[in-house]
């Protein structure tokens, strides 16, 4: 008869918390749609309000440009796996959870921790873990 | 690539399912009979439903499994009614070998469904990022038309007369898009395809109706010279005399019906796009786990 609690908790899904890695060029590809029509619209209001020539290209480029790089800047903190589509990212973990649910043959559950580490999760037994030693802890010096 | 890049541009999810769906063949392959059995009625459903490459031969392979499946874990034949085919390939009493084949029989299946889904899955995700290419050049490009108009020394009131054409062929554009995502499905996930084609609507169709605007007196003035007789001279109008609204305002009309003309392209990029989130409709699980 086991007299402890089973020293093998079920792994958790946990969320990882995004990488801080801001990649400016990954932004500025991204935003790059609409970047490009933000650069062209200001340099023609700056020759319609009144700047002729180079000077209007340079201005529109310079001004531009800084909106994009603003909107490059912003967009890395969506380029993250739970961040950058947010709803697939949400079906996806949904499927994980209920594959835990059953038993895991040994050739899926390889596969199955590198999808995890890749979906920017940890399968950690952190949280049922220090309940298991609050647990014992209490098993062994009960409450009177 | 990127591996952040890989989120944004939506490869990476798509990898992420085909690897998800590898791991539940496998799951599927070491399940219990009567979850096998009940997995393959649900893969008969999805087939139903689907135009999946092949399905009937699927359809059938599912049969023959489920039963040799039912049989030997002794569960009611009523359940997984058995084909004539069945019956004369695969007769009872089976044997565990039969189980291990059966079982394969259903991971195929369960693989060909979720290949075919994967795929419609990347196609959506593939158009999208065309589509964002496209616009990227198309927008540079236009940004080179403007610098050229600015160096040029183009008037300003022609420059702000360009402009509104622009925007009339933008605006109509979008309005006729809103007829368009009536008919849209809406409940699939499209990896952002409908907001790329949003973004491409106004730029498209605002070139259009420029084009239109500028090529219209142009052409008219070519096959309707002024002048009398053998000496008729073609006088065609001046880029200014164009691009004047208060001159010509009846080209405004001309860029509303110039911004309609990519529409065709348009709503053929939308009927590709909906026939791809059908088809993942189509072929979803009956019932959620």
């Amino acid at each position: 008869m086991p007299t402890q609690p089973d020293a093998s908790p079920a792994p958790r899904i946990a969320v990882a918390k995004p990488g801080l890695r801001a990649n400016l060029m990954a932004g500025l590809i991204v935003t790059a749609p609409v970047g490009s029509i933000v650069v062209g619209v200001i340099t023609g209001a700056i020759f319609i309000l009144g700047v002729d020539g180079i000077r209007a290209v340079v201005a529109g480029l310079m001004l531009g440009g800084v909106a994009w790089l603003v909107m490059g800047v912003a967009a890395t903190s969506f380029l993250s796996v739970d961040r950058a589509n947010r709803s697939i990212h949400k079906e996806l973990m949904t499927r994980m959870e209920a594959m835990l649910a059953g038993p895991m043959p040994e050739a899926a559950e390889s596969q199955f921790l590198a999808l995890a580490q890749e979906m920017g999760v940890s399968l950690s037994s952190t949280e049922s873990e220090e309940e298991r030693l609050r647990l014992i802890n209490q098993l062994r010096n009960p409450p009177r | 690539m990127n591996h952040s890049l890989e989120w944004a541009l939506g490869y990476g999810y798509v990898r992420l399912w085909e690897r998800l769906h590898r791991i539940e063949e496998e799951k599927l392959f070491a399940a219990s009979p009567d979850e096998l059995i009940a997995e393959a009625a649900r893969d008969t459903l999805r087939l139903q439903g689907s135009n999946v490459d092949n399905r009937d031969q699927l359809l059938d392979q599912l049969q023959r499994a489920a039963s040799v499946l039912a049989f030997n874990a002794g569960v009611s034949a009523g359940l997984v009614p058995a084909p004539p085919s069945a019956i004369a390939g695969l007769a009872p009493p089976f044997h565990p070998p039969d189980d291990v084949v059966a079982r394969r029989m259903i991971r195929q299946v369960r693989h060909a469904i979720n290949e075919y889904r994967d795929e419609r899955r990347l196609a959506l995700v593939r158009a999208r990022n065309q589509l964002l290419r496209t616009i990227v050049l198309t927008a540079l490009v236009t940004y080179q038309l403007i610098v050229l108009a600015v160096l040029a020394g183009a008037p300003r009131p022609a420059f702000t007369s360009a402009i509104a054409y622009l925007l009339i062929g933008a605006i109509v554009g979008l309005f006729n898009r809103l007829y368009l995502d009536a008919s849209a499905e809406t409940a699939v996930e499209d990896y952002g395809l409908a907001a790329a084609r949003l973004l491409h609507t106004p730029l498209l169709c605002g070139l259009a109706a420029l084009g239109g605007a500028l090529m219209v007196p142009l052409l008219s003035a070519q096959i309707t010279p002024t002048g009398e007789g053998s000496a008729a001279t073609i006088a065609a109008p001046t880029l200014g005399a164009i691009f004047d609204i208060s001159q010509r305002p009846f080209t405004l009309v001309l860029a509303a019906v110039f911004g309609l003309t990519p529409s065709a392209l348009i709503s053929r990029l939308q009927s590709e796009a909906e026939k791809y989130k059908s088809d993942l409709k189509n072929s979803e699980a009956p019932a959620a786990h």
